[in-house]
């Protein structure tokens, strides 16, 4: 018999509760990860407790610094929210790509991060536009850059008793550009190959600020350091290579099911590019 | 029947409901949940069974400790290879037990089995069992197992070799050392699992008198009632088939290992028994297509004539025969009745390794011969400035058409197919248009290209005194017809085609017409559905037997109408004077009448079937094998994104000669599945075996097929044709339509970026390293 209890807080208090008094509890959301996992690993014993009936988790709003995102926010509504397309498009684009349409109407965004694998799709766009992850705990919230946020494949800085309450994701600055690229090997059902979220800050056509994200070719998904060097150029054929090259330098992808390193190392290249020539056309 | 019966023709009829569309009768009961599956029956007092499966490619099985799992509460029992009643089986050659004995072949071998309450103590019990192996060094590839010295799987085939097949036809050395020119190439085929929607199962339960009744995901309940017999150790008698609705086959669901070891768990248990795979062990035990290597050796004239053909194949088994040894023959010369070649020399080894077992699907060897050759004939078309269409119409064959195995094509409308396909896809003028916009400085390369293509309506290769088909029509006392047949439905459709034959011909509606599921207590004798023989045959024999019903119905209203029978027509549900339209005795009445008259006897139509001119090869695989030679040509329109190497089939053309369709609706679906599944093939599903034997893509996340999202564009369409040896005129499309797809992806491919991927599945990492090595300056070749 499966031998599984299960809780459903209505109170976020309540749940950091329930997560600190019961031994090897575990937090549910869409379950898409969770259940996956259950399946393949034997069926193990569950301590779930079931975050969706906490209003706040669920909310998307216009904050002072931004916009917050609740944690228990499906795919499909992070890809249709009309906020979310406005001010974040690529976002909202990373959120249509998760899955099937069956997985993004129970996924949620907050579980796309805490499963924290390498090739998770929203993730690239929420560290691009610098989102903070707002956790609640037993001595009360704290905030954590999502930069911050992961420590290895399956890894986070969360601690027993947290909860990933959502994410507040600061408004992009004036004259911003975002792309993403997810490069899979079919285009719906798929983990992605390789994932890239750029953002790109342009002051009278030259480059005034580049940010890189960089899913599934590493440990965690990578934010691309040392890309002042490309602030104040042109975008133009040159450019492109070199900050793909430089792209592709500071990621150490492995060779899997879904594609060699070599394979991934020539795609990081190619989608990076095509960020940038996507730009320029 | 033989070759020696008298000439056949059958004449097109005057249909009404043939050849229209029609939705399949079980489709809204699909589709809303109602039917039920093998998955989902239960039994009274039904338990579960679950195998322990070998977790070594090969190895000796020392000592098996079952004590701790006997003593699991809610376990009924727990079996090993020792302490049951089997035989080694195989539906050719007899290579397998039910539980291991001694020694596992592969992983995911059984080596012990339980039964119990639920499938989570089942899984607890067998993690309880302790099993001592010794592991061995094992064969992971077909290119190894011939070598010196290879570790022997089987002690009854030395070499690993379980057949060897030799087919001269002609001297082919002389026609090598005379011919204008002579091609080579090399090709390899890879292992496909078919991907049904429902994984191996059944439920089977015992009598106090040691009948089994197994209800099964099966394909040929009637024929491997034998197989199944054997491996039990029981009369064949004694074993019942029921074949309930199940989630497809294409080809994996002939006799396989779930259904006897199923029976033999519920056999111990003394309760029936409920084993059915999930989806891990179906990708590690199924029974996917056979891999194979060709290497190929044509000889032409400058004209583009096809002098000879040289076809040398290895074949990778797995750890057990199954039906390896037809598939190879299919591989080897089956394309033979496509093209007017007359020295042909086919030579094959089909070895052993210590894999998963490969089997029959869709195609059956043929769809891995027509990837090899139809690759290669582009090769020759070029090299001898040849359009490739072309050089397929100076070889190809017409009706009438004898080739060197004795076998006889009938009615043959390819040139049709390739002509229509051509024109279709206005492929000429395509190639025109894309040698200059690929000149052009974009990453997208386009391309189109083509692949005719053959099979069988029947493959008269399988059992020696047998070929044909029988249905029964049974018309109960409120007038409803029944029928009874052999050629059963796992989703293809039969059931709908003989459906409409029975209205067509009856005169009368779908919803006073019935196809139980078959159960071999019940249905005439027949060998099921592969080798795309079911329309074919079923409706052959539905042809006799509907005239049989039809003279019987106006025998009855002759009688009751006092009219002559020859004032006699069938309309509406009812036989209808000709002469006085409003004289007429509707069905009910007439069956009720014949009920009454013969006290209890139901209205029975007979009707059987064999395909004339068809016999079973002698010992030089000679004689005609098929009635109804199945044809067809498919073109695919690629984009290539030479920045990544994906390919993106834009559209295909799926244009075939399938004799008089009978439901042109679900003939659409058949070639849009079969293409889709093709895509699959060509350009995404490879099960792969890390370096310790296991499968590494076990699940649908890692072993990729199709979404809707890839599918391309499908245009199907059919030619005028009349098959005259079967009554209604119909062949096949359930494996040609699978069959013209990976050699037109692949020659599209070719015609794109100038380089040939002989080795499948074509993906975008292979295409992005041969770019990068034709760019240094490598050949057009990978």
């Amino acid at each position: 018999m499966h031998n599984i209890s299960y809780h459903a807080p209505c109170k976020l208090s309540d749940a950091v509760s329930l997560l600190l008094e019961l031994e090897g509890s575990r937090i549910l959301a869409g379950g898409t990860d969770l259940i996956a996992k259950w399946k393949k690993s034997h069926f193990f014993d569950m301590t779930l407790v079931d975050i969706r009936n906490i209003p706040e988790l669920s909310v998307i709003e216009e904050v002072e610094e931004g916009l917050f995102i609740g944690a228990g926010v499906t795919m499909d509504r992070v890809s249709e929210d009309e906020r979310i397309l406005s001010k974040f498009p690529i976002l909202a684009e990373a959120a249509s790509k998760v899955g099937s349409v069956q997985v993004r109407n129970l996924a949620t965004i907050g579980g796309n991060a805490c499963n924290a694998a390498p090739s998770a799709d929203t993730v690239l766009p929420l560290m691009v536009y610098g989102a903070e992850a707002v956790i609640a705990a037993k001595e009360g919230e704290r905030r954590v850059a999502l930069r911050e946020f992961f420590i290895g494949p399956g890894k986070t800085v969360l601690k027993k008793g947290d909860v990933l309450k959502g994410f507040v994701i600061p408004n992009p600055p004036a004259n911003s550009f975002a792309y993403f690229v997810k490069h899979s090997r079919r285009p719906g059902m798929d983990l992605a190959t390789v994932g890239v979220a750029v953002l790109l800050v342009l002051e009278s056509e030259k480059t005034a600020d580049i940010k890189v994200i960089l899913g599934a070719v590493g440990p965690t998904p990578i934010f691309v350091k040392g890309l002042d060097i490309f602030f104040g150029g042109k975008i133009d054929p040159d450019f492109v290579t070199r900050i793909a090259e430089h792209c592709a330098n500071a990621a150490s992808p492995i060779t899997d099911v879904r594609g060699s390193k070599t394979y991934r190392e020539a795609m990081i290249k190619r989608s990076v590019a095509l960020c940038f020539r996507n730009h320029t056309r | 029947m033989s070759s020696t019966a008298k000439e056949v023709r059958y004449e097109k009829g005057d249909y009404s409901v043939i050849g229209s569309r029609k939705p399949y009768v079980d489709a809204i009961d699909k589709v809303t949940g109602k039917t039920v599956y093998v998955t989902d029956m239960t039994l009274p007092g039904m338990l579960h069974g679950k195998a322990l499966r070998s977790p070594h490619a090969h190895a000796k099985v020392l000592n098996i400790d079952t004590s701790a799992a006997e003593k699991l509460p809610g376990v009924k029992c727990v079996l090993t290879g020792k302490n049951v009643q089997q035989n080694k089986w195989g539906p050719v050659t007899k290579d397998e037990y039910l539980l291991a004995v001694d020694k596992v072949n592969f992983v995911g071998d059984e080596v012990a089995a339980v039964a119990a309450v639920d499938e989570e103590t089942c899984e607890e019990a067998l993690s309880l069992i302790k099993v001592e192996y010794e592991p061995l060094p094992a064969v992971l590839s077909m290119h190894d197992a011939m070598k010196e010295g290879a570790p022997l799987i089987h002690e009854a085939f030395p070499g690993n070799v379980n057949h060897h097949f030799n087919i001269p036809r002609g001297d082919i050395e002389e026609v090598f050392r005379n011919a204008y020119f002579v091609h080579e190439g090399e090709y390899e085929a890879s292992l496909e699992y078919q991907a049904y929607i429902e994984p191996m199962g059944g439920i089977s339960t015992w009598d106090n008198r040691g009948n089994v009744t197994i209800y099964a995901g099966i394909q040929t309940p009637t024929w491997s009632r034998n197989d199944y017999a054997v491996a039990l150790d029981i009369p064949v008698e004694k074993v019942r088939i029921v074949q309930p609705p199940f989630g497809g086959g294409f080809g994996a669901k002939l006799s396989q290992q779930v259904h006897p070891l199923g029976a033999l768990i519920a056999k111990y248990a003394k309760q029936p028994v409920r084993f059915c795979l999930d989806r891990l062990e179906d990708f590690q035990c199924g029974l996917p297509r056979v891999p194979m290597h060709f290497k190929l050796k044509t000889a032409w004239s400058k004209e583009g004539k096809y002098l000879a053909k040289q076809v040398k194949i290895i074949a990778d088994q797995g750890a057990y025969a199954s039906y390896g040894a037809a598939i190879t023959l299919t591989a080897m010369y089956r394309i033979d009745i496509m093209y007017q070649v007359p020295v042909v020399h086919s030579e094959s080894h089909l070895v052993y390794t210590n894999k998963v077992p490969t089997g029959c699907f869709r195609g059956f060897g043929n769809s891995q011969k027509h990837f090899a050759h139809e690759t290669h004939l582009d090769e020759v078309a070029e090299r001898l400035s040849i359009a490739p269409d072309d050089l397929r119409l100076r070889n190809i064959a017409v009706p009438g058409y004898m080739n060197p195995h004795g076998w006889k094509a009938n009615s043959v409308e390819v040139e049709a197919c390739i002509k229509k396909g051509m024109e279709r896809s206005d492929f000429h003028e395509k190639r025109k248009n894309f040698l200059v916009l690929n000149k052009e400085d974009n990453p997208i390369k386009k391309g189109i290209g083509m692949a005719p293509c053959v099979h069988v309506s029947g493959n008269r290769s399988f059992i020696k005194p047998f070929e044909g088909g029988a249905v029964l029509l049974r018309m109960n006392e409120q007038g409803k017809v029944f029928v009874y047949c052999n050629e059963p439905d796992m989703g293809q459709g039969i059931r709908t085609t003989l459906t409409m034959c029975v209205s067509d011909a009856l005169k009368m509606d779908f919803e006073h017409i019935s196809v139980p599921d078959p159960d071999t207590d019940i249905v005439p004798f027949g060998l099921g559905c592969f080798a795309s023989r079911g329309t074919y045959m079923a409706t052959g024999a539905m042809h006799m037997a509907v005239a049989d019903m039809k003279n019987k119905l106006i025998k009855l209203a002759s009688e009751l109408l006092e009219l002559p029978e020859s004032d006699l027509e069938l309309k509406d549900g009812a036989v209808v004077s000709t002469s006085n339209p409003s004289k007429s005795a509707g069905y009910p009445e007439l069956a009720w009448k014949h009920v009454c008259d013969n006290p209890g006897q139901h209205l029975l139509g007979i009707g059987y079937f064999t395909p004339a001119g068809v016999d079973y090869p002698d010992d030089k695989k000679y004689n005609n094998i098929s009635g109804g030679y199945a044809f067809g040509c498919h073109v695919a329109e690629v984009e290539v994104n030479t920045e990544t190497g994906q390919v993106k089939v834009s559209k295909m053309w799926g244009i075939h000669d399938v004799g008089q369709p009978i439901n042109e609706l679900a003939l659409e679906g058949q070639i849009q599945g079969g293409i889709a599944q093709g895509y699959g093939w060509t350009l995404m599903e490879h099960l792969r075996h890390g370096p310790d034997g296991k499968i590494i893509n076990a699940c649908f996340l890692d072993y990729q097929v199709p979404t809707a999202a890839d599918i391309p564009e499908i245009h199907a369409e059919v030619v005028d044709s009349f098959e005259w040896t079967t009554g209604f005129g119909a062949k096949s499309i359930g494996e040609a339509c699978f069959i013209g797809t990976a050699p037109a992806i692949q020659n599209a491919i070719y015609n794109a970026i100038g380089i040939r991927f002989n080795e499948l599945p074509i993906t975008a990492e292979k295409i992005l390293s041969a770019l990068g090595e034709k760019k240094k300056g490598g050949e057009g070749h990978a």
